[in-house]
């Protein structure tokens, strides 16, 4: 049997391994359009990746420049702030009862608002700022306590940093910091709040960090940090300059892996 | 043909990795015949077998800087044309439509003196008549010698239905043959 399938396909092989049939005159013509469509694709991907990469660039350009503009737009510290410390007791008070406390110069009156102002914040939010909290006014009082009348332009600095905390729903608690922090270096003379300042150094740092883009892998970071608000993130890259593009974080939520920092 | 003269294929082979146009249409017109003759097989008719063809050498063309000049250049080129047949049905998802097939007389005996007597054109007909599956395969195995590990690998099934399909197909074509002949030959049988 064997034997006769050799056989059976020796007959076929024999007589069609040489089989020849001529194309029709349409078919180079035809070869020759999709070489030439071929290489236009090739001249086009760079173009079209670059435009890509503008347009992602762009975008995220848009949502910081939106996003920040929008945080600042919704802090009531904002009028505040052109008041000058010689009209503190409007507006900014409401918000800010730690302070209120930690001078000794509000009314009661003011920090029955206050109460009202921290009912009003989601559970959440005030669990995720309470360490900030803490770490602004603890320094904040004691600079009150020994510089006394110097305190007042330090503490109405502080007082934007912990109001800003405090009211600003926690997806723009970082990027308004930062805006209200440079504000507050230059208002803080260092020798009140020096405890202040370094804690704001660094966290201004930290956002300055994120905002720088080398690589591809800091723009996913970037743009995985905006959207991915939790600790352990969908994707992270490394953050090294020297590697392009090195997961160092996957969190997919089955599938988890962190690798060292 | 085409050709009044054979060209010299390294050549050819060179300008055309150089991307010269007329060098490209010179090796086209060299191997066009053989080439179409190979697609056949694969094709259900002539018109299909142009298709791949033409898909065939623009694989050629774009990969010729691939061919390093180990082994024959027609080899190599047939390669691709084998591979863009199969391309094609797997493009157009007709990879393995089996079901449709008439019946397999498995008591055809296929006597071999008989098929010999076959012209050439005639088991063409016999092979573009079987299913793309049976006939990829049949192609494969039979006349162009790759094994069932080899077709496995191209065609993207197991090395045991890469055998049941060749025998399937092999008894299919002897009962067609039996029949060509009855009708050609007149034989009763």
């Amino acid at each position: 049997m064997d034997m006769q399938d050799k056989e059976f396909d020796e007959v076929f092989r024999s007589k069609l391994e040489d089989f020849e049939s001529e194309p029709a005159g349409h078919v180079w013509p035809a070869i020759e359009q999709g070489l030439n469509s071929s290489n236009k694709r090739k001249t086009l991907l760079p173009w079209l990746s670059a435009a890509a990469s503008v347009v992602i660039m762009a975008t995220a350009a848009g949502v910081l420049v939106f996003t920040r503009h929008g945080a600042v737009a919704h802090i009531p510290v904002k009028p505040v702030m052109s008041q000058t410390p010689g009209s503190t007791n409007t507006g900014l008070v409401a918000a800010n009862p730690v302070h209120s406390q930690g001078s000794g110069t509000r009314p009661d009156a003011s920090r029955r608002q206050d109460r009202s102002g921290y009912q009003t914040i989601p559970g959440r939010i005030i669990a995720k700022n309470a360490p900030a909290n803490n770490i602004d006014t603890m320094p904040a009082r004691s600079g009150v306590y020994k510089q006394g009348d110097a305190g007042l332009t330090g503490n109405i600095a502080h007082q934007q940093i912990t109001t800003s905390k405090a009211v600003v729903p926690d997806k723009d608690v970082q990027l308004t910091a930062s805006s209200v922090t440079d504000l507050a270096l230059k208002a803080t003379p260092d020798h009140i709040a020096s405890p202040v300042t370094a804690m704001i150094k660094t966290d201004t740092a930290k956002v300055k960090q994120r905002h720088k883009i080398h690589s591809f892998g800091d723009l996913v970071n970037l743009v995985v940090d905006k959207v991915d608000k939790s600790k352990d993130k969908l994707i992270v890259f490394s953050k090294d300059d020297e590697d392009d593009a090195h997961i160092t974080n996957v969190n997919l939520g089955a599938v988890k892996t962190k690798k060292g920092e | 043909m085409f050709l009044e003269h054979k060209y010299n294929i390294p050549e050819l082979v060179r300008r055309c990795k150089a991307g010269e146009r007329k060098a490209q249409e010179l090796l086209y017109k060299q191997f066009a015949s053989k080439m179409l003759g190979v697609c056949c097989r694969y094709a259900k008719d002539k018109m299909e077998a142009e298709d791949m063809v033409q898909n065939g050498f623009i694989k050629v063309f774009q990969k010729i800087n691939d061919f390093r000049g180990e082994g024959s250049f027609e080899g190599w080129i047939r390669r691709i044309m084998v591979h863009a047949s199969i391309e094609y049905y797997r493009k157009h998802n007709r990879m393995m439509q089996l079901a449709d097939l008439e019946e397999a007389d498995s008591e055809a005996s296929g006597n071999p003196l008989a098929i010999a007597k076959l012209e050439a054109n005639d088991l063409l007909v016999l092979i573009q008549q079987l299913s793309p599956g049976y006939r990829i395969v049949f192609n494969l195995y039979a006349i162009d010698g790759y094994s069932h590990k080899e077709i496995a690998a191209i065609v993207g099934i197991t090395e045991g239905a890469s055998k049941s399909q060749l025998s399937r197909a092999r008894s299919i074509l002897r009962e067609q043959v039996t029949k060509m002949e009855r009708k050609i030959y007149g034989y009763a049988g």
